[in-house]
């Protein structure tokens, strides 16, 4: 018994407790970044529409979905800016837009991470209930990143400008495949607790409507029934290939299968996005020349 | 003690430990700094704090389309952790198209004071790719304040709607009359029907503020439903 305890120690310290080379979390910092980018650019351009004084969920109707002063909300933990200042939202996705730029560009260390994931959550603790698909796992992203962002520049630590291994990155590393193991496992659980996903219709429904790439007609119900049943073939393909080193390589093309079903079915490109640069802590990207990395 | 011994078996936890301590003599960076036995206590407090973590975001996503009462008590338990780092996600719409929500089955419309007869789609089908996942979003709050029969958050999720709706609108265009929130049939293959899920007019008081009175059915034979101090 002891050393089968001895052994799950081992490989336990092993997965989260060894320095590891900082080009992947950068690479991911990176893809992150240029995702906060845009997804400030909306709500600059929009946020204002939805969140200010006049928009479609004012500061009242905000406070109420929430549910403000019931307990149990747990709504006093909800600390958005925006509920004293809800003229501040361009503001707000203005100085996202600079900290996603300075955390593509390295600039700041931990800072940038943690002021692009402050100012989501801001937005997030605002309308939790109007969040998008994409926001969960890019504001988890960010705040792992901050952690360890990887190689960053004009920093006051001089050890986050070099490319020297640290057990932060690891743990930050191992966090985000850990957190995308999650998703994809309860987005498949979610599915398989809806009849939908059982008779084919769901990607039938979403296609029939034209809420992805594709609109097919009455004629196409069978191929609206088989990317149903591909699309969660893919997500227990690709969980299953996540955790056996062996079947990573097929676990790569499943979930870029599970992606191109987003497109097509959803059409939402953010999610797809977003959810393409966290699979990168399981599987490096094909850059060329990129040191390889133990998994 | 440890737990196990009643069990038959003895867990000695230090072997839990001593793994960390070795792994930790491993790291070049660690070890001028740091003597194994701090460096094993802090591999042991990170590895609580993760387990904690991890358990934290399965739970929060597992509750989000069934719970039990336990985890309720969990959820409530964790709440300054979960929703003050934004970890704590509600009605997350990871399974794409629900059984109670479907994209595109739910309309609200308004009525114009000069068209009576004619409702306007204003969230639903006239939404424009970009703009149609937020408005989904709402919309799916909106049927499940329906759902529930919570008219009172209707009525100050819709008043919302209104006033950005009037306060948008040209300076000589008509006021709004009526709002209504109804199920639309999705697909008729699988048996969807319309349905009016709420319905009500506005009330205008001469202060500039309003008001709604929900429509009540016909044969209703009881004191109507007061709104915002409003009697129909």
């Amino acid at each position: 018994m002891n050393s089968q305890w001895q052994a799950t120690a081992k490989a336990w310290s092993e997965f989260w407790f060894v320095p590891r080379d900082p080009s992947l979390i950068s690479s991911i910092r990176v893809g992150a970044g240029l995702m906060a980018i845009l997804h400030f650019v909306t709500l600059l351009y929009d946020g204002s529409n939805w969140l200010g004084p006049i928009g479609w969920l004012n500061v009242d109707a905000g406070r109420f979905l929430i549910g403000d002063e019931v307990d149990g909300t747990g709504s006093i933990y909800r600390w958005s800016l925006l509920y004293w200042y809800p003229n501040c939202v361009s503001w707000i996705a203005g100085i996202g837009i600079l900290a996603s730029a300075a955390t593509v560009a390295g600039i700041g260390s931990r800072l940038s991470p943690f002021a692009v994931w402050f100012c989501m959550c801001t937005f997030h603790h605002r309308a939790p209930l109007i969040t998008m698909l994409h926001e969960p796992m890019l504001v988890a992203l960010m705040a792992y990143l901050s952690i360890d962002p990887g190689r960053t520049q004009w920093t006051l630590r001089p050890g986050f400008s070099s490319g020297k291994a640290r057990i932060s990155v690891n743990i930050a590393q191992q966090l985000i495949v850990c957190h995308f193991w999650i998703w994809i496992a309860f987005s498949l659980f979610s599915m398989l607790a809806n009849s939908l996903w059982w008779n084919g219709e769901a990607g039938w429904l979403l296609m029939q409507q034209a809420r992805g790439w594709v609109q097919l007609t009455d004629g196409w119900q069978s191929l609206g029934q088989l990317l149903t049943h591909l699309v969660i073939a893919t997500q227990a393909a690709s969980l299953f290939c996540m955790t056996q080193a062996n079947f990573h390589w097929l676990g790569r093309w499943m979930v870029y299968g599970f992606l191109a079903a987003v497109l097509l079915l959803l059409a939402d490109w953010m999610y797809a996005a977003v959810l393409l640069v966290a699979s990168f802590a399981h599987w490096p990207i094909p850059i060329p020349n990129q040191k390889s990395i133990p998994n | 003690m440890s737990s196990g011994s009643r069990h038959g078996f003895r867990i000695d936890t230090r072997v839990l430990v001593i793994p960390l301590a070795s792994v930790s003599k491993t790291i070049p960076e660690k070890r001028s700094s740091q003597s194994p036995q701090i460096q094993w206590r802090w591999n042991l407090l990170i590895s609580i704090l993760l387990i904690m973590h991890l358990f934290s975001i399965g739970l929060t996503y597992a509750t989000n389309w069934q719970r039990s009462a336990i985890e309720d008590r969990a959820l409530v338990w964790l709440q300054p952790y979960l929703i003050g780092t934004n970890w704590y996600q509600e009605m997350m719409p990871i399974e794409w198209i629900s059984e109670n929500y479907r994209p595109g089955s739910f309309q609200l419309s308004i009525q114009h004071a000069n068209a009576t007869d004619q409702w306007v789609p204003i969230l639903g089908v006239t939404s424009t790719n970009s703009m149609r996942a937020k408005f989904d979003r709402l919309l799916h709050v909106l049927s499940e304040l329906a759902r529930g029969e919570d008219y009172q958050g209707m009525t100050r999720v819709l008043k919302s709607i209104v006033l950005h709706l009037e306060k948008s609108r040209p300076a000589n265009a008509p006021q709004i009359s009526k709002i209504r929130l109804e199920k639309i049939a999705a697909s008729s293959s699988i048996g969807d029907s319309e349905e009016v899920l709420y319905e009500a007019t506005l009330a205008r008081f001469p202060s500039g503020e309003f008001g709604f009175v929900p429509k009540i059915e016909n044969h209703r034979s009881v004191r109507a439903i007061e709104t915002h101090g409003v009697k129909p």
